[in-house]
């Protein structure tokens, strides 16, 4: 067995690792229109409003504080200063410190095991990817992670301790996003069948009881009511946040059962995560992670019935929340790749123990280097694609993780209009008008997050002069055409000899994200002042 | 000094007061004045369209197509015929009804993964256009479009290509070169150009939603051979 010190040291290896491979180059990669949104409350935040809960595509405010931290630490303190890198780092920090919980696991599963786990959740290339994205997930799987390590915790050994853990974490869930209820559902639904299907649960239940103090369970409510109050009031500013977090289930419920967008089959997170492969791009496979956790799951299920210690029954809980995670989520019919880390988290878990079941199955030497020469292919191949997932595919529709994400190509709208911006008098000041039906022009507020002057226009208002710039949004969908709307504004509002000339900024339009394009339109004199550059295509 | 003095007087000194205070105005440096624009409004997640070669829209309507005087929709009313005969829901018969409305029952919906739908025009025809609306209540992208034009129904004897977006060759009836399309109300038009056929048959192969697949309507452009 490893000594405690060894493990430690090497835990906090994987740890400065994990870091190392999610911190480089986070600006890279386009803003999404979600991170846009969360940029956007963040960026208030630092400017001196304090939160309040909204449950129409808001969620809890514990992102935007982490961000908070982050982006005061890089010293800033407005919006506009904001850079992808400082919110991001935000959610690298979770994401890499996921590890550390193994930290707490050392006398509850085998050292070993551990280790491989915590190189699985140094390189699991999803969760790479979304530990790089300003979106709520990795905070949500590094506080159900910590939840669900502190009830194994507690079942091994029923202390207090780890009790406040457990309830903490569980409020920090909720902090963070309202999905934090489903977590709560399986893990509730893994604790009665741990309890229940155990062979030996008249002895596990006495055991409990023993241990177990009866203001044990008060205490946890408490506890996570009041951690999570805390955050979701804006520490006490906003009270009512509280009820309209509630209220907001009703919302969230309707948009999981009923909201077309988003919905897939049952299947979707499974096929995800086993095999992915677009047209000339690569394979993309977590299948490996799967495999082996199903085989660290199947050992830690049948081991119940022949050993009857406290460990085991934290071994079987790990195997129910993470099966009663996986289903519950799979049965959702709104469905997006990211919600599917928190089961992935539970998996690379029994994966560990899985690589140690095939090390104690295959113990002749030549099949172990077998086994030991196709676990390093496949762990490879998990390295390659992280490495291929944050850079080359950052942004690609052939990256499995990648979802309705932002083109690179929107880089050239801010590049071009930054240069009319350096060529005209009003700077950043420069009147813009942005037209989009649904209000759909995101992330374009973080995009022109320096430009003070930008009308955000579901239809366009007659009743104002057309600004200097114009930009519309064009879908397969239009039914007229998005060039004709425009110049029917510019032009028909002006007598004859007043008429003021626009032209296209661009040659042709630009890509906001697959099937989403941006037409722009600039004042012909306007125009003729950029550099020939800006105009023409790439 | 009478009272008529001093009002004189007073007027005087206001008047001398104003054309200081319009001069100093005058020299005052003029700035644009901060005004804040309304915040945008949210959204949330927008739908995921992971295609690769798709379209970019057009931003307009799709320009006229022409063809020959004559030419009527073959397909109005026509026997079709389907890999999939048990419809998860609605009649293959609404494939060439003439409904092309999007809500629900007015479309066909077949399995999953790849299926076909295939066309008896009757008789010989010289087709122009094949229009096709797989489902378009949602901006979605249906995988693997493919249409071909026989005079055999089993499609042996050198069916015609007219579309093919199967990049990977996952049907297995040849790599395409077309492009990816977002599903709309105007359907998806493809030149026949002029091709002598008498079934036309319809792949697809899921769509960025699910593994199903959909038919609103097929409209087969073109006349019959004399």
């Amino acid at each position: 067995m490893l000594s405690r010190q060894v493990f430690n040291l090497l835990i906090a290896l994987f740890i400065l690792v994990a870091f190392a491979v999610r911190i480089p180059d986070l600006d890279r990669k386009p803003m999404h229109t979600d991170e846009a949104v969360h940029a956007f409350k963040t960026g208030e935040l630092l400017e001196g409003h304090s939160f309040r809960y909204d449950p129409i595509d808001f969620h809890g405010p514990l992102l935007h504080y982490s961000a908070w931290i982050s982006a005061r630490l890089h010293g800033v303190r407005q919006y506009q200063d904001l850079q992808p890198r400082h919110l991001r780092l935000a959610t690298v920090v979770y994401g890499s410190l996921l590890i550390a919980w193994l930290w707490a696991l050392y006398n509850v599963l085998p050292p070993r095991a551990l280790l491989v786990s915590a190189a699985l959740f140094m390189i699991s290339p999803a969760l790479v990817y979304y530990s790089r994205y300003f979106i709520m997930e990795t905070l949500l799987v590094f506080f159900h992670l910590g939840f669900t390590i502190a009830i194994m915790r507690y079942l091994a050994k029923p202390t207090t301790g780890w009790l406040v853990m457990g309830a903490a974490c569980l409020g920090l869930m909720f902090a963070t996003k309202e999905t934090a209820l489903l977590y709560l559902l399986a893990a509730g639904l893994g604790l009665i069948a741990t309890l229940t299907l155990a062979p030996n649960r008249s002895t596990l239940l006495s055991r409990l009881k023993m241990a177990a103090r009866p203001w044990q369970l008060p205490l946890f409510f408490i506890i996570c009511a009041l951690v999570f109050a805390i955050f979701v009031s804006a520490f006490g500013s906003h009270w009512e946040s509280i009820i309209t977090y509630l209220q907001g289930y009703g919302t969230h419920i309707q948009r999981g059962l009923h909201d077309n967008t988003h919905v897939k089959p049952w299947y979707y997170y499974g096929r995800l995560l086993i095999f992915s492969h677009w047209d000339q791009g690569p394979v993309w496979s977590e299948g490996l992670i799967l495999i082996l956790g199903t085989i660290g799951a199947v050992h830690f299920y049948r081991q119940r019935n022949s050993t009857n210690t406290p460990q085991v029954t934290a071994h079987n809980f790990l195997v129910w929340n993470t099966f009663l995670g996986i289903l519950l989520f799979s049965l959702v019919p709104y469905k997006t790749p990211w919600n599917m880390l928190g089961f992935l988290a539970g998996m690379i878990l029994l994966a560990g123990q899985g690589v140690l079941v095939l090390f104690q199955k295959y113990s002749a030497h030549r099949r172990r280097l077998v086994l030991a020469g196709v676990l390093f292919l496949g762990f490879g191949h998990l390295a390659w694609q992280m490495g291929a997932a944050t850079t080359r595919y950052d942004a690609s529709p052939l990256n499995p993780y990648v979802y309705a994400h932002t083109s690179h190509e929107l880089e050239r709208l801010v590049t071009g209009l930054n240069q009319v911006a350096a060529v005209d008098s009003a700077g950043f000041g420069l009147p813009i008008q942005v037209i989009a039906g649904g209000h759909d022009y995101w992330p374009l507020p973080w995009e022109l997050r320096k430009f003070s002057q930008v009308y955000w226009w579901a239809a366009i208002d007659t009743g104002i002069a057309p600004a200097a710039v114009i930009l519309g949004r064009m879908t397969a969908n239009d039914r007229d055409s998005v060039e004709a709307v425009i110049a029917e504004y510019v032009y028909s509002g002006f007598a004859p000899g007043k008429k003021i000339m626009y032209t296209s900024l661009f040659e042709a339009p630009i890509a906001l994200r697959p099937g989403v394009s941006l037409a722009a339109f600039i004042k012909y004199d306007l125009y003729n002042r950029l550099p020939v550059a800006v105009k023409s295509d790439p | 000094m009478n009272t008529a003095h001093i009002r004189a007087i007073g007027l005087l000194l206001l008047s001398v007061q104003l054309l200081n205070s319009t001069q100093e105005a005058a020299e005052e440096k003029l700035v644009p004045l901060e005004i804040e624009l309304p915040k945008p409004m949210f959204i949330g997640t927008p739908q995921n369209l992971r295609v690769p070669n798709l379209e970019k829209p057009l931003g307009k309507p799709r320009p006229p197509f022409l063809a020959p005087m004559g030419t009527v929709n073959l397909a109005l009313g026509r026997a079709v015929t389907s890999s999939d005969d048990f419809p998860v829901i609605g009649e293959l018969e609404m494939v060439t009804d003439g409904d092309k409305e999007a809500p629900d029952g007015s479309f066909v919906e077949l399995g999953p993964f790849l299926q076909q739908v295939t066309i008896d025009l009757g008789q010989p025809c010289e087709l122009f256009a094949v229009v096709v609306w797989h489902y378009h209540m949602q901006p979605l992208v249906y995988f693997d479009v493919i249409i071909q034009i026989a005079t055999d129904s089993t499609f042996v004897n050198n069916p015609v290509t007219i579309y093919n977006n199967d990049l990977d060759n996952s049907a297995a009836l040849g790599m395409g070169t077309d492009n990816h399309y977002v599903e709309t109300s105007e359907g998806r038009l493809v030149d026949a150009q002029g091709t002598i056929g008498r079934y036309v048959r319809l792949y697809s192969n899921g769509n960025t939603s699910n593994d199903l697949n959909h038919y609103i309507e097929v409209e087969i452009y073109g006349r019959p051979v004399e």
